[in-house]
């Protein structure tokens, strides 16, 4: 059987490759090594004596940058054309994901970062050609951004099996993602779990997403109504058509561990909330009932 | 190795076990061709190695399978226009296929993986390969989507799963096959994914059956809002050995494929009346569905 290239030759232009994609993708060590899903010591030990790399971890690379395995390995790639499909995806998104943006990319990164680790590069690789944009898009997280592209995302995911689920898990985990300092600091500053509800709406607006206004109602001990109101370009949005409508609708798959897990950020119990109602199904709002939980024995929030 | 590594290991060595019994070439073979000793593919084989990239692309070419087949979870060849019972589409029975399920091997595991998965979940991972071994099938035949095997084969999962009370009439209005998931269906799906209608989606989907199975040959009627999918059973049929009450469940899985793949277009479900069914007296089965 014959073997087209040698193992020495892959081996000895491996490197030179990889170094050239890095620089075109003008991205750091650690960042790169990241993107190959690589840890970062391994990647800097391999680099410093152009040792071998794992298989996966070039795959993962070709694969989110679909590149073709045959021009990859015999060093056949067109730099220029590379080049220029990164920075096309670097610094523009689509105009129908910024026209009224109220967001930022922060959270869809979040998102994809936990598409990424919890399932398999491939599926990542099929959301950036779903949505016809390039991964490099996710380097500038400032970006604003607006709800067509959740949306997109809902649609995406609620295509695969078990987005429900998905969905559960990234709202728990979005509630313990990292924020701005002053987001931890803002919630400490309250002393009891009624207080930590009571600056909650102010800051995921501020700090999370502006897409819909949030605020609490009824605070008692125990017990308060949570309501959310999308503002009126989701108004206009949902009004237009019913498949988006029902989409939106699933927000709540995200919101709610996300809104009964942020209280844990800093060392409250989780709180449990139930759904009253949903704007996306006709009501006038979505509103939530909250729980909280233990407030008898709960004077002050537990170490973290 | 870290936890990443060891992920990656296990799936790639799924890949090299089962590409090389598609082959048909022992580990001694392969790895004298590889250059490597027998032990390591072993260790390859068993995922307690992380291959290196040039090793790996070049196992990839000396078995012809893509290199992103361990991210995609199967190997998948070029696809043949369709089934022919009587050309082996790899050198003969390399997965050593009993006898029970290699004569008129009319469906292949692109069409088999959705109720295998479904077996595999409800079961577990331990008990679905306990059942695979007891019918002396290989389940790394079941990650080589154009594989060949016959009726008899879904005719006994469903069987069991129905022992087990895993697949009931219930049940069988609840599963979701994740052939809603484009690439579930392999090389398939891209083209599934090129519709730009419900309609189209199904013309192809029905043009391409017979590379997931010839049990039934298919063909569609449509009119502006309805398409009626027609099987009509192969002549070999009468072979296989099933309970009434089992076949008619392959019909209603088969309903079930249809509606699943519809949602590759659209994340609507719609509702398929299964119409005629030919195992129930009638001569083909029929399958109303909104387009």
């Amino acid at each position: 059987m014959q073997i087209s290239h040698s193992r020495v030759e892959r081996d000895l232009h491996l490197w030179p490759v990889i170094n050239k994609i890095q620089a075109l993708m003008r991205m750091d060590n650690p960042a790169f090594a990241q993107f190959m899903e690589m840890p970062v010591k391994e990647f800097l030990k391999a680099k410093s004596v152009a040792a071998t790399l794992p298989a996966f971890a070039v795959c993962i690379l070709l694969e989110k940058l679909e590149l073709d395995p045959d021009l990859f390995l015999s060093d056949r790639l067109d730099y220029h054309v590379l080049s220029q499909a990164l920075r096309s995806g670097q610094d523009t998104l689509p105009k129908r994901y910024t026209d009224d943006a109220f967001g930022t990319l922060s959270t869809p990164k979040a998102f994809l970062d936990s598409l990424l680790a919890s399932s398999d590069p491939a599926l990542v690789t099929e959301f950036f050609r779903a949505l016809q944009i390039s991964p490099r898009i996710l380097l500038n997280t400032d970006q604003p951004v607006n709800m067509f592209f959740s949306l997109d995302i809902l649609k995406f995911l609620n295509k695969r099996a078990k987005a429900e689920k998905f969905m559960f898990d990234f709202g728990k985990k979005g509630a313990r993602a990292a924020r701005p300092k002053v987001f931890d600091l803002a919630l400490r500053e309250a002393k009891t779990i009624q207080s930590v509800y009571e600056i909650i709406p102010y800051l995921i607006e501020t700090y999370v997403e502006k897409n819909f206004k949030y605020s609490i109602s009824d605070l008692q001990a125990d017990t308060c109504i949570f309501s959310v109101v999308p503002r009126e370009h989701l108004k206009e949005l949902a009004a237009k058509n019913d498949d988006d409508r029902r989409h939106l609708s699933l927000l709540c798959s995200v919101r709610i561990p996300y809104i009964e897990e942020v209280p844990v950020r800093v060392g409250w119990l989780p709180t449990k909330l139930t759904k009253l109602s949903c704007f996306f199904e006709g009501a006038s709002a979505c509103r939530y009932r909250v729980d909280f939980m233990q407030p008898s024995l709960l004077q002050s929030p537990l170490e973290v | 190795m870290n936890s990443t590594e060891k992920k990656y290991a296990a799936q790639i060595s799924q890949i090299m076990r089962t590409a090389r019994k598609l082959k048909g070439i022992t580990q001694i073979e392969a790895s004298k061709t590889l250059g490597i000793t027998q032990g390591t593919l072993s260790k390859l084989e068993k995922g307690d190695l992380v291959i290196s990239t040039p090793l790996w692309f070049e196992f990839c070419e000396l078995m012809k399978i893509s290199s992103r087949s361990f991210l995609l979870g199967y190997i998948d060849t070029p696809l043949p226009e369709s089934i022919d019972l009587n050309e082996e589409l790899y050198p003969d029975n390399t997965f050593g296929l009993p006898k029970r399920y290699s004569y008129s091997k009319g469906s292949t595991v692109r069409s088999l993986r959705g109720l295998s998965k479904y077996a595999h979940d409800a079961w577990g991972a331990k008990k679905f390969e306990a059942y695979l071994e007891t019918k002396k099938v290989d389940s790394d035949f079941l990650f080589v989507l154009p594989n060949q095997i016959n009726l008899q084969f879904t005719y006994d999962l469903i069987t069991t799963l129905r022992e087990t009370g895993d697949l009931n009439k219930e049940s069988l209005k609840t599963i979701e096959f994740p052939y809603s998931d484009a690439a579930f269906h392999g090389q398939v799906g891209s083209l599934l994914e090129e519709s730009k209608s419900p309609k189209e989606l199904l013309k192809q989907l029905i043009r391409d059956m017979d590379r997931y199975q010839i049990n039934f040959n298919y063909s569609m009627e449509s009119s502006d809002s309805e398409a009626m999918v027609i099987g009509k059973p192969a002549p070999f049929l009468a072979a296989f050995d099933a309970a009434r009450e089992i076949s008619q469940s392959l019909c209603e899985l088969k309903g079930l494929f249809f509606e699943a793949s519809l949602r590759i277009f659209s994340p609507q479900k719609v509702k398929i009346k299964h119409t005629h069914c030919f195992y129930k007296g009638d001569s083909d089965c029929r399958y109303l569905i909104p387009v």
